[in-house]
């Protein structure tokens, strides 16, 4: 499993207990190599967000392991756990980035913090490479200094991706990440990660509602549906041939600028295919 | 056909419902212009469509059609002709008059503009008793009818459901009974699908499509996202900070981009999107050539 950055092996999830007990997760598999771009596509309530839990080791797994980095995160002591987010092997950047920067702390120190938790470079260190992952996410030092809400809603969350790096994590979720954003912003987080791809091995993981929005900068595309994975290819066959009902379906319904690429009795036929299985 | 001296290539064959000439927004307070010259025409059944970002003046835009804009917001300049009916001397009584018999909307949060502690079904034959004149068993039974006509599944059991009893797709449908309900010839939609999943999303709009259809609605449909708006749409203006930067025919306005922002729009699907696998007009244009 060492080659593997992310190891998932017949996940089961459950929330609660007694009558209230409900399976989020059931028997999900997946390996994913250093360097790869997974797009986790499914609807709300689909399991995306377990799932993103369970490899950060905060998911109540039932079946089943998580192994990131060769290590198993799935039944961590609560020590274990913290010692395991100390290292920022993984890190997590939010739909939206006031969650994941205090609004009392300057843009400077929030971005430094992770360095600091994990304790190994002096001052001097840690500010240099806070400039340096600012550059990298194309942020103007002057605005180090900032707090969050003096930032827009782009720069905010170059911010939050900029203090997910910092680390130099090997595995980076990142949740609906552009979906809050403007166009102008979307394309700029967008070309980001594209060039995050090229320059470094950082192994990205990409959840979205949405087909359209992780198509670009993804090479493999993950589908869950019902807590179940229903899919799992190259992103380019997932969308030119998608295999699963559900799959077809979320194809045929995203929005596209081509006419006609879907039409509507063609959706209804989907629809009734997916009912059916 | 093309008549002249219309809005470029956009067909004119019947009466519009809805004209707008230059309409201006302004903000009293702040004593600053908000919306600097909208202007549209729209046909029955036809549906144009509006595409922008927060701050762009779209929902603004709306408001005014709808009589609604936030206090101290007025228009200011051009003119709003619904039903042939110029709308700038109307009284407040006169606007509901028109709502939801002339024009409706629905909006993002449809769980917003429902009783929590009323059935659904109820808050609609309620709608169908006060102001279509409607007894309350007819009304029960015509609401029943118009869940059935949004493809509402089982409308006798939603009728008695609660607001948090449904999911966000069954609200926005419910929200669409209601609006259509009075039998309006103008439907606004801003941002109605926007919070919905993506399947959800395409069974809302193909809704609309169906609506605009069958029952000659006219429909205003305004996202952010510039391929929500080109599957409905016949026009379509692109909107920022309170300027339509770019108006013309979806088919022209995707092929030929002629602003920078409209090529933006454009270039994060083709670059981003799905279309990146799949051909666009554009990349059709391409192997034209």
């Amino acid at each position: 499993m060492s080659e593997h950055i992310l190891g998932i092996e017949a996940l089961d999830v459950h929330f609660g207990r007694g009558h209230t007990r409900t399976q989020a997760l059931s028997g999900v598999s997946l390996r994913v190599r250093p360097g790869e771009a997974v797009g986790i596509i499914g609807e709300s309530g689909a399991g995306k967000s377990t799932l993103a839990r369970a490899v950060l080791g905060l998911a109540p797994v039932t079946g089943g392991s998580v192994h990131v980095v060769g290590r198993d995160v799935s039944r961590l002591s609560r020590r274990g756990r913290r010692a395991f987010g100390r290292e920022g092997l993984v890190q997590y950047v939010f739909q939206d980035p006031l969650r994941s920067l205090d609004p009392d702390l300057t843009v400077r120190t929030s971005v430094a913090e992770p360095l600091q938790i994990r304790g190994d470079l002096v001052r001097a260190e840690i500010d240099e490479a806070v400039r340096r992952q600012f550059r990298d996410v194309e942020l103007d030092e002057s605005l180090l200094d900032r707090y969050p809400a003096q930032l827009s809603g782009g720069q905010r969350q170059r911010v939050a991706i900029a203090r997910a790096l910092v680390t130099g994590p090997r595995l980076l979720i990142l949740d609906e990440p552009v979906s809050a954003l403007d166009s102008a912003n979307r394309v700029r987080i967008l070309q980001l990660l594209a060039r995050l791809r090229e320059t470094t091995d950082v192994t990205l993981l990409f959840i979205s509602h949405d087909l359209g929005s992780v198509a670009g900068v993804t090479d493999r595309t993950v589908v869950l549906y019902g807590g179940r994975l229903v899919e799992d290819g190259p992103t380019a066959r997932v969308i030119t041939a998608p295999e699963h009902p559900y799959t077809r379906l979320l194809v045929g319904s995203a929005p596209t600028l081509t006419s006609g690429a879907a039409d509507r009795a063609h959706r209804a036929r989907l629809r009734a295919e997916l009912l059916a299985s | 056909m093309t008549i002249p001296g219309s809005s470029e290539g956009v067909t004119v064959t019947e009466d519009a419902v809805l004209d707008l000439q230059d309409v201006r927004i302004h903000n009293d307070l702040d004593d600053v212009e908000l919306v600097h010259g909208v202007s549209l025409r729209l046909g029955r059944g036809r549906v144009v469509g509006i595409v922008g970002e927060s701050g762009s003046g779209k929902s603004l835009t709306c408001r005014a059609v709808l009589g609604i804009l936030p206090e101290l917001i007025e228009v200011s300049g051009g003119s709003i002709t619904l039903l042939g009916r110029d709308t700038a001397g109307l009284s407040p009584a006169e606007w509901t008059a028109l709502r939801g018999a002339s024009i409706g909307a629905v909006f993002q949060d449809p769980a917003s503009y429902l009783n929590p502690s009323i059935p659904v079904g109820k808050q609609l034959s309620e709608v169908l008793r006060v102001r279509g004149g409607l007894r309350r068993k007819e009304a029960r039974a015509r609401a029943v009818a118009l869940f059935e006509a949004v493809r509402l599944r089982d409308p006798e059991r939603v009728y008695d459901r609660y607001v948090h009893e449904l999911s966000g797709g069954m609200l926005q449908r419910v929200l669409i009974a209601i609006a259509i309900s009075l039998e309006p010839e103008i439907l606004i939609a801003d941002e109605a699908t926007t919070a919905l999943d993506a399947t959800v999303q395409a069974e809302i709009l193909d809704l609309l499509a169906e609506l605009t259809e069958r029952l000659g609605l006219a429909l205003v449909l305004v996202s952010h996202d510039l391929a929500v708006v080109a599957q409905l749409c016949d026009e379509v203006l692109v909107m920022r900070d309170g300027h339509v930067v770019e108006q013309g025919p979806t088919e022209r306005i995707l092929r030929a981009p002629r602003e920078e922002y409209t090529r933006l729009l454009v270039a994060e699907h083709e670059q981003y999107g799905l279309e990146r696998y799949l051909r666009t007009p554009a990349a059709r244009e391409l192997e034209n050539v």
